[in-house]
């Protein structure tokens, strides 16, 4: 399953991202997409669980993206990084899905930049022997309330966080101005960090 | 420089310039209310960044290429059949269209017989008054070698010749012609 066209492009934009072009280049040349699936599985998987919270879901919309990953890679923009343009696939068919989740929808998109985040309260995870340790719990609750942030908070938090996309990244992947991600990603550090500190659950421990 | 929440994440991040992060260094040095702050934030930074470790399946990828092959088979069979449809339907067109325009392909057939008709009535016109051209010359060459009665035979014999052919390639085309 090769792809004739763009093999070079995509090689050189991948290459930016390692340290061992010449094994790399070898790697792109025998097949380019099936070396960018090995290179960005995982990031791309960690991506989508984040954002939906579920992880056989996550396992689908992976493959799903990347599909359009494949359809797409004629039209690959070499002004942006591969993993900025990658990552702009994903994020768009993983609120795409969001978005179709109907009983999820409300006020998803409703975002004032001024009002404080309002998280719902936490239902208390399930108990399990292997979640013990404060610091279980606290990851726990950590999970939790990324997934209880408002879509557009929690977007950016996770390109951050889990896709490691620098703000000028996220920035081009979401098409909002820098300073809204920025003020987008404080606010979503302050949400999570009060919520835990609400718990009991404090760093300075 | 005042306190600043926002700055103490990007401090953490490395994500200033390096005259700003002294600047909170420095903040740092004297705020313990700043210090204190550094601390929540780092825990919550250091959870955040562990939220990228998510346990996959090891057949994540083999799985991901296996599917998009299976699709672009798909695809190229849908296009191959795309294709076939439309050969059979440029065909089916060529076809219609061969039929709808028989009559007037006829017309024009009758049209081109007509004018071979025509053409071939000129020619032989053609024929039979050079013939005769052709004769009289012969006649006024022969004048001074045959005698008189055998040039008034030959002449008379032209001229039938002549006249026969004359008659003979008038009526028949005209006449079938007119049957039709
Ligand atoms: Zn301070």
């Amino acid at each position: 399953m090769t792809k004739r066209t763009d093999a070079m492009d995509v090689s050189t934009a991948i290459a930016a991202g390692y340290g061992n072009e010449e094994a790399m280049a070898r790697a792109v040349q025998s097949d380019p997409f099936e070396h960018i699936v090995h290179r960005y599985h995982r990031p791309v998987t960690a991506f989508i669980y984040r954002m939906v919270g579920d992880y056989e879901t996550a396992l689908d919309l992976a493959q799903e993206v990347f599909l359009k990953v494949y359809a797409a890679l004629d039209r690959y923009d070499e002004r942006f990084k591969f993993s900025t343009w990658l990552f702009k696939i994903a994020s768009n068919h993983t609120i795409d899905y969001l978005r179709k989740q109907t009983h999820r929808t409300h006020s998803l998109d409703a975002v004032e930049e001024d009002s404080e985040i309002h998280l719902p309260e936490l239902i208390s995870p399930e108990p399990s022997p292997e979640r013990q340790s404060i610091l279980r719990e606290q990851r726990a609750l950590i999970e939790a309330a990324i997934a209880e942030l408002p879509l557009p908070y929690r977007q950016v938090i996770v390109l951050r966080h889990v896709a490691e996309l620098s703000y000028e990244e996220i920035a081009q992947v979401t098409g909002l101005p820098l300073g809204t991600v920025k003020n987008r990603i404080f606010r979503a550090r302050e949400a999570i960090r009060k919520k835990l500190i609400q718990m009991g659950i404090d760093g300075t421990e | 420089m005042n306190c600043d929440r926002e700055k103490l994440y990007l401090y953490l991040e490395g994500a200033l310039n390096p005259s700003e992060h002294a600047e909170v260094s420095a903040h740092l040095q004297t705020c313990g209310a700043c210090a204190a702050e550094l601390q929540s934030q780092r825990a919550v930074m250091d959870e955040l960044d562990r939220l990228a470790d998510v346990p996959l399946p090891e057949w994540l990828p083999e799985r991901i290429i296996q599917r998009v092959s299976e699709d672009v088979t798909m695809a190229w069979q849908t296009k191959a059949e795309r294709r076939r449809a439309l050969l059979v339907a440029v065909g089916l067109t060529a076809i219609t269209c061969a039929l709808l325009s028989l009559p007037t392909l006829a017309g024009y057939l009758r049209t081109a017989w007509v004018g071979l008709h025509l053409a071939g009535r000129l020619m032989w016109d053609l024929i039979a008054v050079s013939l005769k051209a052709v004769s009289l010359v012969t006649i006024g060459l022969l004048h001074d070698v045959a005698g008189e009665t055998e040039l008034t035979v030959l002449l008379a014999l032209l001229t039938g010749v002549t006249i026969s052919l004359i008659v003979a390639h008038r009526t028949w085309p005209s006449a079938s012609l007119e049957r039709r």
